[in-house]
């Protein structure tokens, strides 16, 4: 799998050869992990729902020291095993490149959350 | 209340009739015969009775009366009165048809000269139906030429000669012209031998007798015998007019309303006319004395000339052979105050002075909405709209009568619907008349807010230049508009002055506002694209929001989101980018939340498209991605916005400025309708106003000076490039240098030279682009697009550049050098005008010369071009006006002639138009229809997609309203973009294609062949459809295709003359160079679309490019090029030698066969022989030629006394003979394609022939004919015809327009083409074409010429039928047949039997 990611780096100062630990997350809650693509429409409502007083479907944030929301806009259009998806955070892009076996939970159009931890 | 229907109609002037006045109408329109040639009694100064000023004609003095009517000086409308001429004068005006008829009668018995058959086709000819005015013409001239042929009268045997002008108002008749007449004419001049035996001194004028004087008398008495059918065969129509009518017997004189005294302390002034009357009244009566006393012949000759001239000047002054008196100011005749600019019809009558109207400066004001327009109030307070009160508008109007004229919201005038009395409200009680105010009263009230305002800046080059606003009263003085507007009328606030004019019916207000009105004009008709959209700042503004690196925390965002709209918006926050350590927002979402304020809204964007300075990533840094996306362009330079969210892209010129079809604007409108974009726009206006002014963004010194780096960086570059060019120069000067095609040394040096400098400082603009900060404000603008471009910034940084004059380096102004400066012969960059220096740095004293001089050629060109080009476009408006869509889309002119069955073949409008003059853009309604429809659901599989769409296409909503060729495409799309896309994807997973059904498949059938889940995913994450999808770009297709579809009545002729001549106002740069060939120039820009529209002869740059049979092979082309270009025999001659002996002399020619076969040419000395024979100048007879095969000679054998002289003439020119290929080439040059054409694949040569002669280039050996093209479209339509002719001018001007990077639907361009090519003949946009594609007397006139058309009309009894724009309006009637004039009732006419002619009708 490769990466490649746009992120302030005033906010999460990262130099070469630091590791970080990273999450993909199409919701923020612990529960019931990630729903996926086919979730039903009243979960669907509430995912792109944010409240600024910071309640709402929370959690997963507290482990990671950055955390960034966006959504899964482009596949490439090749025919080959090896997929590349595009996201982006407000015009910071994310792509992930790998087999499309470990993409599977990549869907277009779902928001995405950047989970980022040293 | 219902208005009462009048009983009768209102007048419209359906016709109108030229024809001649004669005497007897002169006479009987007149009061009294003008006998006096005083103006005024000596003794209290009042006009002379019977005098040319008598009061009987009406006064121009305010306290006297007209003695004819009792009315005043402004009510009396004017009486006419006569001078009675003693001798008949020509008519200066008819003066070429008297002559013509002259040449085509016999001069005895006045008759046409015509045999009786050629009599009866012509007058079958003429008396044709519906004959056009261009046909008319040419009968008349071949009737003229064939009777002027003809010496003996075939009805009276008499003789006829030559009749022709001599003098300034003489015609003679040169009786025995014609060499079989020489006995004749022997024989009449033996009939004068007695009178020159009495009198010696005759016989010396007896050859002067022979020219027969026809002198107005005699002519007059020829005229009245012509029959009316002889009058029919001459062109004219004798009901309106007859020949003797062209001479004149009596004048008439006209009111003195029309030629008004001045007076001035005592004296009075007098008018030119007046003037001239009172002169034609003095020679008349000095003749009728000298008659009647027996003056001298001599004497009454003198007269009679003087009579003819004062006559003659009275109508035209401007007389050719007759000299101006120096020093005193021209005589104004009517000629003169029809003619030009200032003229009746182009100054009073095609334009007129309106009221409610005015004119102040403009600045500008990014709060008011795009649509708006700020009016001070002081001119809100003049300009008024007459409203009527109604029970709604009562209280309102009731307050502005109060407030009266000079408070605001109030009323200048109230009209009472009863009596029709109007009352002035800056006097008197306003509030007796406030509350006297009743329902159907008219109030004048001054404008208000939401009032309808037509906005315009001169020069009005197409219609955005006048757009409708809605007004908005605000304090100072000056006229206020959005600066998204400056584009279309080409305003900026250093000074401009703009025009407001208020429309005064509902009906005008109405009109303005669904046409005209800005909204509805965000795009031009040219091409489609948005004009109106953000500038400069705004476009700053946007891109810095935009950079990736801009954060908000939700103070600063929701502070943002509040700049863009007025308080009454609601706005929903997205969720932050960033949650975590801090909420941020990213400037980006700025622009989400822009275009779809809240979740109510539901313009969905959908758009991907390249930003202005596209940068292209390089694929070496993401070694993983197999072809990177363009989204990681380094710069940001690609924008991606999917459902109103932009996922990547800065905001530039590109996304939000004007020109593209793809910005954010533009995509509004296409989806979303006019009223969102404009909304957008405020929104961004706002926005970026508010925002940049609180950000900051100036320029300062420290933004042009150079780092270190880029100085040195600098410095080492134009090193090396002097040296570079130092290296060339010696090279060349050593003859080292290999020459371009069609070069020789020293262009190719030039050519060299100048790629070389010119690189040096696209390099140098790079290295600025990478070297200066990314806040240097100049490298923003440029990068953005909002102001600037590279270049202008390294000009200021780095170093300014070659400078450049007529398209060359700056030429030698002394002897070998541009300057003193320099040694001679100089050839080096800095002596050649190149300015090493940069703004920033300074430039030296030659530099600064160098690009002052570089300067002014800018300033000229531009001084003329403007000139120029406002010419170009009113004569090609003046030829298109009238061209209109009618209900079945065909193009018509106002005649009803067809110009196209079909507008622009498919019937749509260029405006409307979203992809490259095509109404959809696929890719895009796809994304969108993707974007918007519902993704969740089953996803189709490529079968029923197919099925789908055909279903759908075939129902009537698509096959009533879309052409066949439309849905074809529609369905191409669909099966290759989606269909087979869905299928490769589903194959690379190893499911089933499934593209098409199968009988053995039933609803369990596992098409998929049991794929894995994360196949299932990754093919519907690349490739899935639902129907709602499907269905949603279905119906996009059908409302986009529907909407473009041009409406019937566009106008779509002056939209095309605009479209074209708009842009041609903008070409800057003579010339250009020719793709691939450094030496070989087109002329370009202005000058060449003046010479495609004029339809010249000759062109200064006639090119034709020729496909050769062999394209692949050098020598093949080498050997075609030989046969085409000339040979001079000097090139093939070794030697020219003169031999001379005592029994002959020759010039010896020995030709140089090694060099013909270098040459390649299929030269023998045969051929040799034979092209000098047929070389006329030298007058070598054949057999003076002997040829020496065997020595390769040829002897030129000369005889004769003066051999010498004879033989050394003969030796200068024998060398420039041609003796093989074509005269006219002037030369041909072989060029290797750049790219893949209809003509050839890249790598291909072709031969590019300068000069004429397409059909000898064409049948020559080794080049495909009919793959050969010329630029000249006359001679396109001479050797291949009309077709071709029309084929060129559309292709040469999209060429010309696309060469100067400016695109034009060809729509417009074919429009062109048609209408330069419908008659079956090319006739260009001048007045000649013009000329001869309309038939209205009025048009005709109102554009070039003016006189000549209207004389001709009434010698002719031309009618015009006031159908077309520029006679509508000379009428005042409504443009007929075009737009909103067009939809009438059509109900069969009721019979009524012809009236009875009166008895006495005639003497009416």
């Amino acid at each position: 799998m490769d990466l490649t990611l746009d992120y302030n780096i005033e906010l999460f100062p990262l130099a070469n050869g630091d590791s970080f630990a990273m999450a993909l997350a199409s919701s923020l809650s612990r529960d019931g992990g990630a729903p996926t693509a086919d979730g039903e429409d009243g979960e669907d409502k509430d995912r792109d729902v944010w409240r600024p007083d910071g309640k709402g479907r929370r959690g997963l944030e507290e482990d990671y020291d950055y955390v960034m929301y966006g959504k899964v806009y482009k596949f490439d259009t090749g025919s080959s095993d090896v997929v590349t998806a595009y996201a982006s955070f407000g015009g910071l892009l994310l792509s992930i490149t790998g087999s499309y076996r470990h993409l599977t939970n990549v869907v277009l159009g779902d928001p995405v959350y950047v989970l980022l931890r040293k | 209340m219902k208005e009462t229907v009048p009983s009768e109609a209102p007048k419209v002037i359906k016709q109108l009739q030229f024809s001649l006045l004669n005497a007897q109408d002169t006479v009987k329109i007149s009061e009294f015969q003008v006998t006096h040639r005083d103006l005024y009694t000596p003794t209290d100064r009042l006009p002379v009775k019977d005098g040319v000023l008598d009061r009987r004609l009406g006064t121009t003095e305010k306290n006297a009366f007209c003695e004819t009517c009792g009315l005043n000086s402004v009510d009396c409308v004017g009486h006419y009165a006569y001078i009675k001429l003693v001798v008949p004068v020509f008519h200066i005006g008819y003066f070429k048809h008297t002559i013509a008829i002259l040449q085509a009668i016999c001069k005895t018995c006045a008759r046409v000269l015509l045999e009786e058959p050629d009599r009866r086709t012509y007058l079958k000819r003429f008396r044709r139906p519906g004959l056009e005015n261009i046909h008319r013409q040419a009968l008349c001239k071949q009737v003229n030429t064939m009777a002027r042929k003809v010496v003996y009268c075939p009805y009276c045997s008499a003789t006829n000669g030559a009749v022709k002008k001599a003098g300034v108002l003489k015609i003679i008749h040169d009786k025995f012209r014609a060499k079989k007449t020489a006995d004749e004419m022997e024989k009449w001049k033996r009939t004068f031998a007695p009178a020159v035996e009495a009198q010696k001194e005759l016989g010396m004028y007896l050859n002067k007798a022979i020219h027969e004087d026809l002198n107005p008398l005699k002519t007059l008495d020829l005229f009245k015998r012509i029959s009316d059918e002889d009058c029919e065969l001459l062109g004219l129509r004798p009901d309106f007019g007859r020949p003797e009518e062209y001479i004149w017997q009596y004048i008439s004189v006209p009111p003195v309303c029309i030629r008004p005294s001045v007076a001035q302390d005592g004296a009075s002034n007098e008018d030119d006319l007046t003037v001239k009357l009172t002169e034609i009244v003095f020679t008349n009566a000095l003749i009728k004395q000298g008659l009647s006393k027996g003056a001298p012949t001599a004497q009454f000759m003198e007269h009679w000339e003087f009579l003819q001239l004062s006559v003659a000047m009275y109508i035209n002054s401007e007389l050719p052979g007759v000299p101006s008196q120096a020093g005193q100011k021209p005589m104004r005749g009517f000629v003169q105050r029809l003619k030009g600019k200032q003229g009746r019809f182009r100054g009073n009558l095609s334009g007129k002075r309106v009221d409610f109207s005015g004119r102040t400066v403009i600045s500008p004001d990014p709060n008011l909405r795009i649509d708006e327009v700020a009016v001070p109030e002081r001119v809100a307070k003049i300009l008024t709209y007459p409203e009527r009160v109604t029970s709604h508008n009562i209280d309102g109007l009731k307050q502005a009568v109060r407030n009266g004229c000079d408070v605001h919201p109030g009323a200048n005038y109230v009209t009472a619907g009863s009596s029709g009395f109007k009352k002035f409200l800056k006097f008197g009680n306003r509030n007796a008349v406030a509350d006297s105010l009743r329902i159907g009263d008219v109030v004048e009230r001054h404008i208000i807010n939401g009032d309808i305002a037509l906005f315009n800046r001169q020069p009005s080059l197409h219609k955005l230049s006048i757009m409708c606003h809605r007004v908005k009263v605000r304090p100072w003085r000056s006229f206020r508009l959005n600066e998204c507007v400056c584009g279309p009328y080409n305003a900026d606030f250093d000074g401009d002055e703009m025009n407001l004019h208020v429309p005064q019916t509902e009906e005008a207000r109405t009109e303005a506002l669904e046409l005209m009105s800005v909204t509805h004009n965000l795009v031009t008709p040219r091409n489609g694209e948005p004009v109106i959209a953000a500038i400069q700042d705004f476009i700053t503004a946007s891109y810095l929001m935009t950079r990736k690196d801009t954060f908000f925390d939700r103070r600063q965002f929701t502070q943002i989101c509040c700049y863009f709209a007025d308080a009454d918006l609601q706005i929903d926050i997205p969720p932050p980018t960033i949650w975590k350590p801090i909420r941020l927002w990213t400037g980006k979402q700025i622009f989400n939340v822009l275009m779809r304020p809240n979740k109510k809204s539901n313009v969905f964007v959908n758009v991907e498209c390249k930003c202005n300075k596209p940068e292209k990533l390089k694929p070496e840094h993401y070694p993983s991605i197999k072809d990177p996306a363009p989204d990681l362009s380094p710069n940001d330079a690609w924008l991606v916005i999917v459902n109103s969210e932009v996922m990547c892209g800065v905001m530039d010129k590109a996304i939000v400025g004007s020109g593209k079809k793809k910005s954010i604007f533009g995509i509004i409108m296409r989806d979303y309708g006019p009223h969102e974009a404009a909304a957008a726009m405020n929104r961004v206006a706002k926005l970026c106003a508010r925002w940049l002014a609180n950000f900051g963004f100036s320029l300062g010194i420290n933004d042009v000076i150079p780092g270190p780096i880029l100085a040195s960086k600098k410095n080492q570059m134009v090193e090396a490039a002097y040296a570079e060019c130092t290296n060339l120069i010696t090279q060349a000067k050593k003859g080292k240098l290999e020459n371009k095609p069609g070069c020789n040394q020293e262009q190719t040096l030039e050519a060299m030279i100048s790629g070389i400098l010119s690189r040096v400082r696209d390099k140098v603009g790079d290295i600025c682009m990478q070297e200066l900060s990314r806040h240097n404000a100049p490298l923003i603008m440029a990068t953005c697009g909002s102001k600037g471009s590279v270049i202008n910034v390294s000009q200021m940084v780095a170093c300014v550049g070659q400078q450049i004059i007529a398209g060359h380096r700056v030429p030698d102004g002394f002897q070998d050098r541009s300057l003193p400066h320099f040694p001679k012969k100089s050839k080096e960059p800095p002596s050649k005008g190149f300015v090493r220096n940069s703004f920033f740095s300074g430039l030296l004293p030659t530099e600064f010369l160098f690009h002052a001089i570089s300067g002014r050629e800018g300033l000229v060109d531009t001084a003329v071009k403007t000139a120029e080009t406002g010419y170009m476009q009113r004569r090609l408006m003046k030829a298109l006006e009238d061209l209109t869509t009618q209900y079945d889309l065909s193009v018509r002119n106002s005649t009803g002639g067809v110009v196209q069955f079909r507008y622009g073949d498919d019937g749509l409008d260029p405006a409307c138009l979203e992809g490259d003059a095509q109404p959809v853009e696929f890719e895009r309604a796809w994304t969108h229809a993707l974007a918007i429809g519902n993704r969740r659901g089953r996803g189709l599989l490529p079968f029923e997609i197919v099925e789908l769409v055909d279903l759908e296409l075939k129902k009537p909503k698509f096959t009533s309203e879309c052409t066949p060729a439309y849905l074809d495409t529609i369905r191409d799309f669909v099966v290759q973009h989606i269909a087979h896309h869905l299928a490769t994807m589903r194959k690379s997973q190893g499911m089933f294609e499934a593209l098409e059904r199968s009988d053995e498949w039933d609803c369990d059938t596992d098409l998929s062949m049991g794929a894995s889940a994360a196949s299932k995913a990754i093919v519907d994450n690349k490739a899935k459809v639902t129907e709602s999808q499907l269905q949603h770009f279905l119906a996009l297709c059908w409302q986009k295709y529907v909407k473009a579809r041009i409406e019937p009545g566009s106008t779509v002729g002056a939209v095309g003359a605009q479209s074209i001549g708009e842009p041609g106002t903008q070409m800057t740069l003579k010339t250009f160079h020719f793709a691939g060939v450094a030496s070989m120039n087109v002329t370009l820009g202005v000058p060449r679309i003046k010479e495609i529209i004029n339809a010249s002869k000759t062109i200064s740059t006639p090119i034709i490019s020729c496909k050769l049979v062999t394209p692949n092979s050098e020598p093949s082309a080498r050997i075609v090029k030989g046969r085409l270009e000339k040979t001079h025999l000097g090139d093939i001659a070794a030697v020219f030698e003169e031999a001379w002996a005592p029994e002959y002399t020759y010039i010896g020619v020995i030709i140089d066969m090694d060099t013909i076969r270098k040459l390649q040419l299929e030269l023998t000395l045969d051929d040799i022989k034979w092209a000098i024979v047929a070389t006329r100048k030298l007058k070598i007879k054949q057999e003076s030629i002997t040829v020496i095969p065997r020595r390769n000679r040829l002897r030129i054998y000369i005889d004769g006394t003066d051999k010498y002289y004879k033989l050394r003439e003969l030796k200068r020119v024998l060398s420039d003979v041609v003796v093989k290929g074509v005269p006219t080439i002037q030369r041909a040059v072989i060029n290797i394609k750049e790219k893949d054409d209809a003509k050839g694949k890249k790598g291909d040569k072709e031969l590019l022939v300068e000069g004429y002669g397409l059909q000898k280039v064409m049948t020559t050996e080794g080049i495909v004919g009919e793959a050969t093209t010329s630029n000249h479209v006359i001679e396109s339509a001479k050797v291949l015809g009309i077709e071709a002719a029309r084929r060129t001018i559309i292709d040469e001007i999209q060429y010309t327009m696309q060469s100067h990077g400016m695109s034009i639907d060809p729509r417009h361009v074919m429009l062109l083409g048609d209408v330069m090519s419908y008659k079956g003949e090319v006739l260009g946009i001048t007045r000649f074409g013009v000329a001869k594609m309309k038939d209205s007397v009025l048009m005709l006139a109102s554009f070039e010429k003016t006189t000549d058309h209207l004389f001709d009309a009434a010698a002719f009894g031309k009618n015009d039928s006031i159908a077309g724009v520029s006679e509508s309006i000379i009428m005042g009637n409504a443009a007929a047949n075009c737009g909103t004039s067009m939809p009438a009732l059509f109900s069969p006419s009721p019979h009524i039997s012809k009236p009875r002619k009166l008895l006495f009708e005639y003497a009416l």
